[in-house]
């Protein structure tokens, strides 16, 4: 380990213990807590998050251990600078505020000879896919924070947790063609895999794919082939195109029955979309 | 040079009646006749085809069509046939129609068509007598379209059918399901007529071109593949086709 990595542990070590003397709860977050749980140590700073209420309580003590505090514009952080060491106090973790939950499913554990709360391993990997945009998605240093800690993320939660992000969803895809984690149920090509990455059984929740499809070809309500069903982390999509809002709406109708016949506990996602008709 | 429009997979009902008929309008002035490539109706029912008459039954020029596999769903195959047909639309199953056109004769045959798939992944006559049945269906239209192609003596051919001769138009189905969307006994049908254009529908995900072993251009007319009420195909020179997009 380089000069500089060590000097930036001792900073996260000297951060955790202001934060533990003011009796303010914390976690390690970003790549410091990925480093807690296998991965390489920080490179660039080290990231705690702490309860909303307490951001300015936060800034008070970093000032008080003779830091330089700074509190960016952007409303989510704190920065503290320990020398020329960079100190993220975050709040506001992808969006979402930092709260109590989040706190709770800390997990302490020992970082460089002292015990601290890191962030619960599905919570870390959820925090670096949510914040993934069009101008910060690196999935390389994600992958070398993530394949460490793979055997320690529940991956059915963060599969639906991820859904709605473009960002997330390819970040799986690459896990699962990088073989860092298996496929998901009811997704080409993991058809007779034996592992699960889903809740429940995988092979049950192809078959429930395969009845659903089978369902929307043949009800009379709907008789549409096109519609293809990936059941996984707890949700039924459906995706496809149909040639009318009735028919869209048909279609959910249909599929819901099922569910609520077969499985109760998946939710549906509807994401058939209309065929377009343009005058040539 | 004759100007064929085509399209197919319209799924008609009554829920998007008068959907397609607004984008027909002028339809006239870039083509000469009008293909149909199966699918017309959801359902299967009598009274789909009476919204399919509708909605293709006054467009200006000349229609033909097959059926398609959603058209057979509640067996009134025969009555949505003697429907469309009292409509003015030619409906092919294993036979042929001449137009006498401006820019020359046309003459379409057509076929529903069926599945079976492709060379190296494709279904055999063997074993179990629902599998002999199943390619032996695909086989027979097949046969019937080959026979009214060949008795074609018009200045350009084409085949028209549901079912694709082809897997280049298939691409972006997943591989999986391709016996189900087509069979190569189509395009040998195609290929021993030597037809000028082969036009299917039925792969609403596959892609618009693709060509046959014999180098008969192929065209998937899919509304969700075209993305726009027809194509417009030029028969003397279907590798640089023109008209409206």
């Amino acid at each position: 380990m380089s000069h500089p990595q060590v000097l930036l542990l001792e900073t996260m070590k000297k951060a955790a213990a202001i934060l533990q003397q003011a009796g303010i709860p914390f976690a390690l977050a970003g790549g410091a807590a990925a480093y807690a749980r296998g991965g390489a140590p920080p490179v660039h700073d080290v990231d705690f998050v702490v309860l909303a209420e307490d951001s300015d309580a936060v800034a008070v003590v970093f000032a008080d251990a003779g830091m330089t505090v700074e509190r960016p514009p952007e409303g989510w952080l704190i920065k503290a600078f320990d020398e020329d060491r960079m100190i993220d106090l975050i709040y506001v973790l992808a969006g979402q505020p930092v709260n109590w939950q989040l706190l709770d499913r800390a997990e302490r554990i020992n970082v460089a000879a002292i015990e601290m709360p890191v962030l619960a391993a599905t919570d870390l990997v959820l925090s670096m896919l949510r914040s993934m945009t069009e101008h910060h998605a690196d999935f390389a240093l994600t992958l070398t924070c993530v394949r460490p800690m793979r055997e320690q993320v529940d991956w059915s939660e963060v599969r639906a947790a991820v859904n709605g992000s473009a960002f997330g969803r390819a970040f799986l895809v690459l896990l699962e063609e990088l073989d860092v984690i298996p496929g998901s149920a009811g997704s080409a090509g993991s058809a007779g895999s034996a592992g699960s990455a889903g809740s429940g059984e995988p092979a049950e929740l192809e078959n429930l794919a395969g009845r659903l499809e089978h369902a929307l070809t043949t009800d009379p309500r709907t008789h549409e082939l096109g519609v293809r069903v990936e059941v996984a982390g707890g949700i039924a999509s459906l995706h496809g195109e149909v040639a009318g809002e009735q028919r869209r709406a048909l279609v959910a109708a249909v599929a819901a029955e099922v569910l609520s016949a077969e499985a109760p506990g998946i939710a549906l996602r509807n994401e058939v979309t209309l065929t377009e008709v343009r005058t040539p | 040079m004759i100007r064929v429009a085509a399209v197919g997979d319209v799924h008609l009902g009554a829920d998007v009646r008068g959907s397609i008929s607004p984008h027909l309008d002028g339809l006239g002035e870039h083509a000469d006749a009008l293909l149909l490539a199966g699918d017309l109706t959801q359902h299967g029912t009598t009274a789909e085809a009476e919204i399919v008459a509708e909605e293709f039954g006054d467009v200006g020029v000349p229609v033909i069509a097959v059926l398609g596999n959603h058209d057979y769903q509640s067996d009134q195959q025969a009555d949505i046939t003697r429907v469309l047909r009292l409509s003015g639309i030619h409906v092919l199953e294993g036979t042929g129609i001449e137009l006498d056109l401006p820019g020359g004769t046309l003459g379409v045959a057509g076929s529903k068509g069926f599945g079976g798939g492709f060379p190296g992944r494709c279904a055999s006559e063997f074993g179990e007598p629902q599998m002999k049945e199943f390619v032996v269906h695909s086989r027979r239209l097949a046969d019937g379209l080959g026979a009214a192609l060949g008795a074609l003596e018009s200045d350009v051919r084409v085949a028209l059918t549901h079912y694709s001769p082809v897997p280049d138009t298939l691409a972006g189905e997943p591989p999986e399901i391709y016996p189900f969307l087509g069979s190569y006994f189509l395009a040998e049908a195609a290929d021993g007529a030597a037809a000028d254009l082969a036009v299917h529908g039925h792969a609403h995900a596959g892609q618009e071109c693709g060509i046959t072993p014999g180098g008969v251009q192929v065209r998937n007319v899919a509304l969700p593949v075209l993305r726009r009420a027809y194509a417009v195909y030029s028969l003397d020179a279907v590798n640089s086709r023109t008209g409206p997009r």
